[in-house]
């Protein structure tokens, strides 16, 4: 396309050190369901570009959404003098960017059927007969489904030769039904964060099915009983809540611009700080956590990230030691390493990109295990499914997790379901509290399409994924 | 500006087939200066643009949005939108657009912030990093500038259009463990004083000397302004009528009830010297409305398909003005004796909507006081507590600042807040 040249050649003739612009169009659709009613069935388009100019050791990004040669010009120009502009404020020589090589290169999610060729009225139809049969349980009084399908077409251009076309697409349903009585009201959800893939997983998951269970585990909630008190028990969490409490406990940590401090003023800094590489038990000797931009699915596989660096996969924690970062090409040189691994995104083309958590996974365990046999070795404790209530300090050291779904364990079996449980921990106790790792047959992976982060806010995907997990001795109880 | 909203308009007015519309047209000039480090960390700058359509046929809606502004563009986003609504359900709630309606004038635009210029943000920048670098300290934060021109038209007969400029700064101070932030934001540049925001910084950082242990406990505290929004801004949400009469929320039937403490006033207002003042939604305009007084819950937000559902009118929380006193933080120490200084709130989620039982963590610093004196200060907690039993255990309020675009809060003071844990790093 004829403005990557233009920009670059610009951006090359102005002086900047390093230069790139993405042009960026994000097509989304949404089709939001309470009971029987749409409330929203919406088509979004965002097409613009932004340019990043990096001169005298300072960024400027400038973005647009207007396609003439001249507005694409003064945007560059508008890229070059904040970058300038912003020189005054810097320590030292200010950035450097680590070192990487040109790529001429595409990427496109793999995917069988595309969501935005289903009708709508299809997709509606079959939402409105989830909440139907969801609501077709006297307790059950809200019924709400949620259809979001994203598509990112992307053209890259960097000043050192870097040309690249990427087209990634996700989706994500989401079911939720709420039971109510006169004295409380608890909610259950199928909800597996969004995958890169096409609409052949909605007809994969049957969700249909999927609505009985969320009924009638929603009013199980509503009639099960609340922990009596705290004390330290045993959780035993599935996937798809370990997703959460890794992105949280885990992923965040670990994203380089955090440790260097540079969200102190509102998503918060980290303390597994450089120090710490190669010697912090982050967890116990079975902990052994991925990042993996190359994960099929994934929702940050995109075969390149927006510095141009190539999806990797690399240990972050291994036997339970904290080894590596996920950095961006101007956050790496910061602790002497050379090489980015490819963690750099922006939300949209207005959005200038930062430091973002890769797909990051547990691995499993690698000793035959199975969720019954987890549990039937577990004398007491709490199972936790899904995701609820969630808190972290700005350290991200400290926290309390609910969850969605929660059973009483006894005796090595589920007992009774329960409601409000709510668990506290911190790092390192929690993930050196791990003991037991089911096998891969069990490892699934769950999707985070909502991570907000830097300022203005931008919104990331990334998935994580686990089998079932066990961890001892962790403070369990209600909110008191 | 408003040549070109109207061609737009037009366009859309000339291609729609649909029985009703909304149509909502945004250009918004963005500027944003972070800093971290001592050093600046992102710098960026443009407009972006929004047109939203969205049409309703034979009782059946859909809505889209595209950011391009072309005939083309417009044309095919007409289309696009209806033939969506055509192959959608019919809703049930379905509601027609807002009619004409008169709506209050609003006075959003102060030259001192539409003249910012990037180099004045970056000499303020500069002047920050300089004074913190002079306490051998490190200093993170942002400058934003916003403004924004808004138009929304609808079928049935609504035509309006509001202006707004706004600044937001914030900046944390860090050295070692010590941590603090201040933050202000408005619509009128000239009230701002980086000396003032500097001294105010300078004081809590210098608070704060290396924290003291201290275990959770019951005890009373100070909740300053940026604590107070952060907490209270859930009122916004989980005031709302239908989660109320849907039992989702404990406030089904408290209307005319004395659910909040008595000293807890919160309205929404219809002018304000600070905030910036949005005169209206796609299904209310702005007036005034005493939300909470006296503790007594007066009104609740209404959208407009449910008001239509319960035969009432819509209302909705365009600002936060909870109501202050005078009482100095010197006093609300000497009235309580003894207790801890909160700078901030930090990750507050809802535990329980039932019972509006939230969790969160203090953040910014935590003072310890005692016989009415500032004593050391104190590591972080988590608490978790039930939002409407708060405002039952005000002691006193302070005077009431702007601490968000639209959120006017006092400090205050709280007795019996009840930490469950300490967070330690």
């Amino acid at each position: 396309m004829k403005y990557l040249d233009l920009a670059i050649d610009r951006a090359v003739q102005l002086g900047a050190e390093y230069a790139d612009i993405r042009i960026h169009k994000t097509t989304t659709e949404v089709l939001y369901l309470q009971n029987k009613s749409i409330k929203n069935a919406n088509n979004d388009v965002l097409y613009g570009y932004g340019i990043r100019v990096l001169k005298d050791g300072t960024w400027g990004f400038a973005h647009s959404s207007v396609f003439t040669e001249d507005a694409l010009l003064k945007t560059v120009q508008k890229a070059y003098d904040t970058a300038k502009l912003s020189a005054i404020v810097k320590n030292g020589d200010g950035i450097r960017l680590a070192n990487e090589r040109s790529y001429i290169a595409s990427y496109k999610t793999p995917y069988k059927v595309d969501p935005f060729g289903i009708p709508l009225k299809e997709k509606a139809e079959l939402f409105l007969e989830i909440n139907q049969r969801m609501m077709n349980l006297k307790e059950i009084k809200k019924a709400n489904s949620f259809f979001r399908a994203q598509k990112d077409e992307k053209l890259f251009a960097s000043t050192i030769g870097t040309r690249l076309d990427i087209n990634t697409l996700y989706i994500n349903p989401q079911i939720t039904a709420i039971a109510i009585s006169d004295y409380d009201s608890q909610s259950r959800t199928f909800d597996e964060g969004g995958r890169g893939v096409g609409w052949e997983w909605i007809e994969q998951l049957d969700l249909l099915e999927k609505s009985r269970y969320v009924a009638e585990e929603a009013v199980m909630k509503l009639n099960s009983d609340e922990l009596k008190e705290e004390k330290r028990r045993t959780l035993v969490l599935d996937p798809n809540h370990l997703g959460l409490t890794m992105h949280e406990s885990v992923g965040h940590p670990t994203e380089l611009d955090r440790v260097l401090g540079w969200e102190a003023d509102y998503a918060g800094i980290s303390f597994a700080t450089p120090e710490k590489l190669g010697n912090y038990q982050y967890g116990s000797k079975i902990v052994n956590f991925v990042g993996d931009n190359t994960l099929e699915g994934g929702l940050a596989t995109a075969g390149f990230d927006d510095d141009g660096v190539p999806g990797q996969k690399w240990h972050i924690i291994k036997d339970g030691v904290l080894q590596e970062y996920g950095t961006t090409r101007e956050t790496a040189p910061f602790i002497g390493v050379d090489y980015s691994r490819g963690c750099n995104r922006a939300t949209h083309y207005y959005d200038q990109p930062i430091n973002r958590i890769p797909n990051l996974y547990l691995l499993p365990g690698k000793k035959e295990l199975t969720p019954a046999q987890l549990i039937s070795d577990t004398e007491e404790g709490v199972y936790i499914q899904g995701r609820g209530s969630f808190s972290i300090d700005q350290h991200r050291v400290n926290f309390q997790f609910g969850g969605d779904f929660f059973w009483e364990i006894k005796d090595g079996k589920l007992i009774r379901p329960l409601k409000k449980v709510l668990y506290r921990s911190n790092n390192p106790e929690f993930w050196n509290s791990c003991d037991a790792i089911c096998d891969k047959r069990f490892w699934k992976p769950f999707g985070v399409i909502n991570c907000g982060k830097g300022q203005p806010n931008q919104t990331a995907r990334m998935t994580h994924g686990a089998s079932p997990a066990r961890f001892r001795n962790i403070r369990v109880g209600g909110s008191k | 500006m408003k040549e070109l909203v109207s061609s737009i308009y037009e366009i859309i007015k000339k291609e729609h087939k649909a029985d009703d519309y909304e149509v909502y047209i945004s250009f918004s000039d963005d500027h944003e200066a972070r800093f971290a480090q001592n050093a600046m960390s992102q710098h960026m700058t443009g407009q972006i643009v929004k047109v939203v359509y969205e049409a309703s046929i034979d009782r059946k809606t859909a809505s889209s949005s595209v950011n391009q502004y072309d005939e083309d563009t417009i044309r095919q986003l007409v289309k696009t939108t209806e033939d969506l609504a055509r192959i959608s359900q019919e809703d049930p709630e379905y509601i027609d657009s807002m009619g004409k309606q008169d709506f209050p004038k609003t006075d959003n635009i102060k030259p001192a912030t539409t003249n910012l210029t990037p180099e004045t943000i970056v000499n303020i920048i500069k002047d920050a990093v300089d004074f913190a670098k002079s306490k051998g300290t490190k200093l993170s934060g942002i400058f934003s500038l916003n403004k924004t021109s808004f138009y929304f038209y609808t079928k049935k007969g609504f035509e309006g259009s509001y202006d707004t400029c706004s600044y937001e700064f914030s900046m944390t101070m860090k050295e070692g463990e010590r941590e603090t932030k201040v933050s202000t934001a408005g619509k009128d540049f000239s009230k701002f004083s980086l000396q003032n925001q500097l001294d105010q910084l300078y004081s809590q950082f210098s608070s704060l000397d290396k924290p003291n242990a201290m275990e959770p406990e019951t005890i009373s505290v100070i909740l300053r302004p940026q604590a107070v929004a952060n907490i209270m801004m859930y009122l916004r949400w989980l005031l709302d009528r239908r989660m109320a009469d849907d039992g989702i929320t404990p406030l089904k039937g408290q209307i005319g009830k004395q659910f909040f403490g008595e000293k807890f006033n919160m309205s929404t207002v219809e002018n304000d010297d600070n905030m910036t003042i949005i005169p209206f939604f796609n299904d209310s305009v702005l007036k005034q409305i005493d939300w909470i007084k006296d503790g007594v819950l007066m009104a609740q937000p209404i959208s407009g398909t449910y008001a239509n559902m319960i035969d009432e009118k819509p209302s909705s929380m365009f600002n936060v003005f909870i109501q202050g006193d005078t009482t100095s933080e010197e006093d609300m120490m000497k009235m309580a004796g003894r207790g801890l200084i909160i700078n901030n709130f930090w990750y507050i989620r809802t535990n329980d909507m039932r019972t509006f039982d939230l969790t969160g963590m203090t953040r910014d610093g935590v003072l310890y006081f005692e016989n009415g004196k500032v004593k050391h200060s104190v590591n972080n907690f988590r608490f978790n507590e039930k939002l409407h039993e708060i405002t039952r255990r005000i002691m006193a309020l302070g005077e009431s600042t702007i601490v968000f675009n639209s959120s006017v809060v006092p400090t205050m003071l709280i007795k019996d807040f009840h930490f469950i844990d300490r967070t330690n790093f």
